[in-house]
């Protein structure tokens, strides 16, 4: 799918929505090849295509969810949009305020750090996230002084107004992230990102490592955040339950490909990719009286490194057809705002979740 | 006792010493695991769930120590009808021992705590027969490729010659499992089996050990921090807060009519996938008390949203039996 064809599709979007949405960030192909090396020489023997073609758009304020198993790509696509990780290949067109169109992908060392101000990521372990060393005010103060923020008194009144706007107490500043609980520690990491006004986070599994309890308030901390400052997350995670109760719209990952992207309701009630059908199958329901309709998906995830023919899906697919291991089928908009990429999805009755219940 | 427990834990202490002081890590913790049958265990990190498990099975980490209470293992095969008290044994008893594997074995969250890096899958496997059938030798080999052929290890015959670290998450997970279950224990102990797997492996692994429950007639005791999980494998439940069993019931009435107010609000806590209103989750305020300084009374009060000062802060709540099997500590309960 080229850029031009990717803006047609989201004007026809935003007609269903309540009002005009305005784009903030556009993948377009985007790739990350990892290089296997081998023997002494190190030679490159071949790649782990992690994210392999993957292009949407993400409206401003919206929350933009991607789904799939582990090593389907999708922590790997939230980290190459920050260039955190170097892609290989693609556009990464975020809208400047002031410039407009900027291709973050072929941003020089120097426009980078300028364009990492409006960028930040919240990451999954609050344990590991966060230097030992180093006190609240240094952790939350270091993105300051590094973008400017040179007077102490002043680094020190904002990370003061930024705790208290994560729910922790200011008197706290001067402590260690050892003397913090797992969720506090995740709002320490929160507060951190949202320290230079950033327009879009990336929240990679941002509540996976968390209890039951403080996955709920930080879920809505997260919301309440976004509200207030008008924040676009990208909200990378594997409980089917958490992304449904946050996300505007949901991309499905498999072996590095985007294989559905549709609006939240929609994707989880009347999916159109046998393989989205098959992970809310799989989704254990807090209901007794629910139990042993998981469906039962064969095999395992196919390797990135050498994968299947045609359909990446087709050898665990219960639809599958002689096309689907021939042929790759095109990510295609079946309904306005519903991408599937899979031969048969006009065919196929597939089965989603009553959202009654 | 009644016949179809399996283990009755009574009164359960079990302490970590450490500098800072003492961490009651299970804190008079009474449950009972029936023939058979599936207890759930849910709660939150923390609140004992594990140390409970390790406490069946003396394996407490130091400085930890079981302090007091009773953990009554009941074997009744053939003639032999008898109930052991495991807090009355040392952990390196040779009857322990026995215990440990043939009885009662355990699987884990990650599958390489249970597996050495450097022996292959099936010698593994073996050890554990020889080790507690020493006249078994011979049949050993048979037995693996026969138990790995159960958990459903693709192509058993190559995979028994593997070390740990060439099969996929999925299929370590089951070869954990076929060694867990090698000598048909009685009681499985599963701390957290399926927590760090992707939902449709998670749906495989859960479908094989109710399978292999049914094949075998082991107990297990599931340890998990997922309601849905539960839900889904559990006969019975127990939920434990601060290491305290706070509310133990049939898996229905744990869904369907929760008592005290800390299973409430967990359950209310869970995002569902349903129709989005946009609304905030009930998230359950404040976070659970420091360990080292658990408040008086009941350890939820500080939380409670029916907290009742001068009762709540002050008496540890007793269990009240609510319905039949359906117990409470909680004051909101007690005459």
């Amino acid at each position: 799918m080229d850029g031009h064809e990717l803006g047609e599709l989201d004007s026809q979007q935003e007609t269903g929505r309540d009002g005009p949405a305005e784009e903030l960030l556009k993948v377009v192909d985007l790739c990350k090849h990892f290089p296997i090396q081998a023997g002494f020489w190190r030679r490159i023997v071949g790649y782990v295509r992690a994210v392999d073609g993957v292009s949407f758009a993400l409206h401003r304020g919206e929350t933009f969810g991607l789904v799939g198993e582990s090593g389907c790509g999708k922590t790997t696509t939230g980290r190459s949009i920050l260039r955190a990780i170097e892609p290989t290949s693609g556009q990464i067109l975020f809208k400047d305020q002031e410039l407009g169109w900027v291709d973050v992908a072929a941003l020089d060392e120097g426009d980078l750090r300028v364009f990492r101000r409006h960028t930040q990521m919240v990451f999954q372990d609050p344990y590991s996230s966060l230097n030992p060393r180093m006190t609240l005010l240094e952790l939350i103060g270091e993105p300051l002084l590094n973008n400017g923020v040179r007077d102490a008194a002043a680094r020190t009144d904002r990370v003061a107004e930024l705790l208290s706007l994560v729910g922790l107490r200011p008197e706290y500043i001067r402590r260690y992230p050892h003397a913090f609980s797992g969720g506090q520690r995740q709002r320490v990491g929160i507060a951190r990102a949202l320290a230079l006004n950033p327009q879009f986070v990336v929240c990679d599994e941002p509540v996976s490592a968390l209890d039951v309890s403080i996955q709920a308030q930080t879920l809505n901390l997260l919301q309440d955040l976004q509200e207030a400052f008008g924040l676009t997350y990208l909200f990378v995670a594997h409980q089917l339950n958490v992304v449904a109760h946050i996300c505007d719209r949901v991309g499905v990952m498999y072996v590095g490909k985007l294989v559905e992207v549709a609006e939240t309701e929609t994707l989880y009630s009347s999916p159109l990719h046998p393989y989205t059908e098959a992970l809310l199958g799989a989704v254990p329901h807090p209901d007794p009286d629910h139990r042993g309709h998981r469906t039962l998906l064969a095999g395992e995830i196919a390797n990135p490194a050498s994968p299947p023919s045609g359909c990446y899906f087709h050898p665990r697919c219960p639809y599958a057809e002689d096309e689907c291991s021939r042929e790759e089928p095109e990510l295609r908009e079946l309904q306005p705002g519903h991408f599937v990429k899979c031969h048969l999805a006009e065919e196929l009755q597939l089965v989603g979740v009553d959202l009654e219940v | 006792m009644d016949p179809g427990i399996l283990i009755d834990i009574q009164h359960l202490h079990t302490n970590f010493y450490l500098r800072e002081g003492v961490v009651k890590a299970v804190n008079g913790a009474s449950l009972t695991i029936a023939k058979g049958r599936t207890l759930g265990v849910v709660g939150e990190s923390g609140c004992g769930k594990s140390v409970t498990a390790q406490s069946i099975l003396q394996i407490v980490p130091r400085p930890g120590r079981i302090e007091s209470g009773d953990i009554l293992l009941h074997i009744a095969e053939g003639d032999l009808d008898e109930t052991i008290n495991i807090t009355d044994l040392n952990p390196g008893d040779p009857l322990m021992r026995d215990i440990r594997g043939s009885r009662i074995s355990m699987i884990f969250q990650e599958p390489m705590t249970s597996f050495s890096p450097v022996h292959t899958v099936g010698n593994q496997l073996e050890e554990t027969i020889k080790l507690h059938q020493p006249k078994s030798g011979d049949e050993a080999p048979a037995r693996v490729l026969d138990m790995l052929r159960r958990v459903g290890i693709a192509n058993p015959e190559r995979n028994v010659e593997a070390y740990p670290h060439q099969l996929s998450g999925g299929m370590r997970q089951r070869a954990m499992i076929a060694m867990a279950l090698m000598l048909e224990p009685s009681l499985l102990i599963a701390d957290e089996p399926t927590t760090a797997l992707d939902v449709t492996t998670e749906a495989q692994i859960l479908a094989l050990m109710r399978d292999m429950q049914s094949e075998l007639h082991m107990a297990i005791m599931f340890i998990t921090h997922d309601l849905g999980v539960i839900a889904e494998m559990a006969d019975d439940v127990a939920v434990m807060y601060l290491g305290r069993v706070v509310e133990k019931a049939p898996v229905r009435a744990i869904f369907h009519s929760p008592k005290h107010p800390y299973l409430q609000a967990l359950l209310e806590s869970i995002p569902r996938i349903q129709k989005r209103t946009g609304a905030r989750l009930q998230a359950i305020e404040g976070v659970v008390p420091n360990p080292l300084d658990v408040p008086p009374g009941c350890p939820f009060h500080l939380r409670c949203p029916d907290f009742m000062p001068g009762v709540c802060d002050e008496v540890v709540p007793p269990d009240v039996t609510v319905d039949e099997g359906h117990t409470v500590a909680c004051h909101l309960y007690t005459e």
